[in-house]
């Protein structure tokens, strides 16, 4: 059976916190203020989403439940724009559009296919959305900053293939190449390290709630191919339709 | 025969004017273009490639306006070789290829002989063409680039600066092979070079933001 965490062991973890201000003050980092505001937010935002995600499985309405994905993918692209600091129009439309799609029709699969649920169920939409999606934002954040640095960076290049009669699908074929090769990588170094490295996320929270490690295993491994799926498709429907087709050459300059 | 009117074309740059009211009309042959350098002579071969807007005026082809077609139907017709900055694959022989597989050119095929002929004569010897690309010269670079834009066969073919990296003998020879190809098109090169005067048909000046009949 599960420990419970008890409101007295809670408190006693924010004991920690007093470690890190400790060494803070003394070697005058000044992180102290921030520490506490950090924490602080990180606990307020955990009790929220907890409360709301109670209600949220209980209700378990499938509008409801869409909402909320559609919400999530919108702040991913609203991040990535805004971490990427690109200036293009429609910019964030585009991430969301092809994020939307790709963890769409990932997820209609896992759930439905693999998982063989009945109905958009809430407690395995929201968990599987949200690490979808927030690998989907952290790839699509290096592959447009790969894109349009390498883009700058060869612009004489693409200009080139331009003056032959190119289309711009065409002159930024090996800029695409690489973008893609990019927002790929980091799944496949995570990839190959799980397990030896480091026991991810989702399968030390079913152990820990009392599930069977072979079993959590089975989830781990559908879940880590989904996210590297949605990774891969969203990135390509981003540069093959929307970045650099749609987009003025000029842009890159 | 059919020619490229410039008329009363405009252009500027970041707010500077590079030309106003140029007036001129290229026909087949090799037409010549010079001028001091920044006088804006690479600005109106892009404008002439549709990669730059002109501020007004128009460019007339075969009776149409160029800018009512779109840019890449247009290079399928007019093609710019810059002087420097070329793409290329690991291979001379895959860089001369490659743009055959464009949508632009898909219909046209590549002549090997052709290549071998053109490349003898630009003095490119036929065993770099399948080494790789990361050795070649600068001069080597341009000529293979003058090569692999010749190959596509273009009504109209625009260069700029061609020989800027070659010897004396060398642009002698590149001069002659732009000379013999342009007897079936339109060939407008920007040049320094005093060489080129003796192979152009006909001569244009910038001068003053002003283009010139020579």
């Amino acid at each position: 059976m599960i420990k419970h965490i008890t409101l007295f062991g809670l408190i006693l973890s924010y004991g920690f916190l007093l470690l890190i201000i400790f060494i803070s003050i003394k070697e005058k980092l000044s992180l102290a203020k921030d520490v506490i505001i950090s924490f602080t937010r990180m606990s307020i935002q955990l009790f929220a989403a907890g409360f709301l995600l109670y209600y949220v499985f209980k209700i378990d309405n499938y509008i409801i439940n869409t909402v909320i994905f559609l919400f999530m993918i919108f702040f991913a692209s609203r991040i990535v724009i805004s971490r990427t600091k690109i200036k293009l129009k429609n910019a964030a439309f585009y991430v969301f559009i092809s994020i939307l799609i790709s963890a769409s029709i990932v997820l209609s699969i896992t759930m439905f296919g693999i998982i063989r649920l009945h109905h958009l169920n809430a407690r395995y939409l929201i968990p599987l959305a949200g690490m979808i999606i927030g690998n989907s934002m952290n790839s699509a954040a290096i592959g447009i900053e790969r894109f349009f640095s390498k883009a700058k960076d060869n612009y004489e290049l693409i200009e080139d293939l331009l003056c032959l009669g190119a289309t711009n699908t065409e002159a930024l074929a090996f800029i695409r190449k690489d973008a893609l090769r990019a927002s790929l990588l980091p799944s496949l170094t995570s990839a190959s390290g799980m397990g030896i490295v480091f026991l991810p996320g989702m399968m030390t929270g079913q152990i820990l709630s009392g599930i069977n490690p072979t079993e959590a295993v089975y989830y781990q491994i559908v879940i880590v191919i989904a996210i590297a799926a949605t990774v891969c498709l969203s990135n390509y429907i981003m540069f093959r339709f929307f970045f650099g087709v749609r987009s003025k050459f000029s842009s890159f300059r | 025969m059919r020619c490229l009117s410039l008329m009363n074309i405009r252009i500027s740059f970041e707010n500077r004017i590079i030309l106003k009211d140029a007036n001129a009309i290229f026909k087949y042959g090799f037409n010549l273009i010079f001028g001091e350098s920044g006088s804006g002579k690479t600005t109106l071969l892009k404008t002439i490639n549709m990669l730059i807007n002109p501020d007004s005026g128009d460019i007339i082809y075969d009776k149409k306006s160029i800018f009512s077609i779109d840019a890449f139907e247009w290079r399928r017709k007019c093609i710019l070789i810059k002087q420097s900055g070329f793409f290329f694959e690991k291979t001379p022989m895959e860089t001369i290829k490659m743009p055959f597989s464009f949508r632009a050119h898909k219909d046209k095929k590549m002549d090997e002989d052709k290549m071998i002929t053109m490349a003898e004569k630009l003095n490119i010897n036929k065993n770099i063409l399948n080494k790789n690309s990361t050795n070649l010269s600068g001069g080597e670079k341009q000529r293979i680039a003058i090569i692999r834009a010749m190959l596509l066969e273009p009504e109209i073919l625009l260069f700029d600066e061609p020989t800027s990296s070659l010897d004396q003998e060398t642009q002698k020879r590149t001069f002659n092979l732009i000379k013999n190809y342009s007897r079936k098109r339109i060939c407008i090169v920007v040049s320094h070079s005093r060489e080129a005067e003796n192979f152009a048909d006909s001569m244009f000046l910038i001068e003053n933001r002003m283009l010139k009949y020579d």
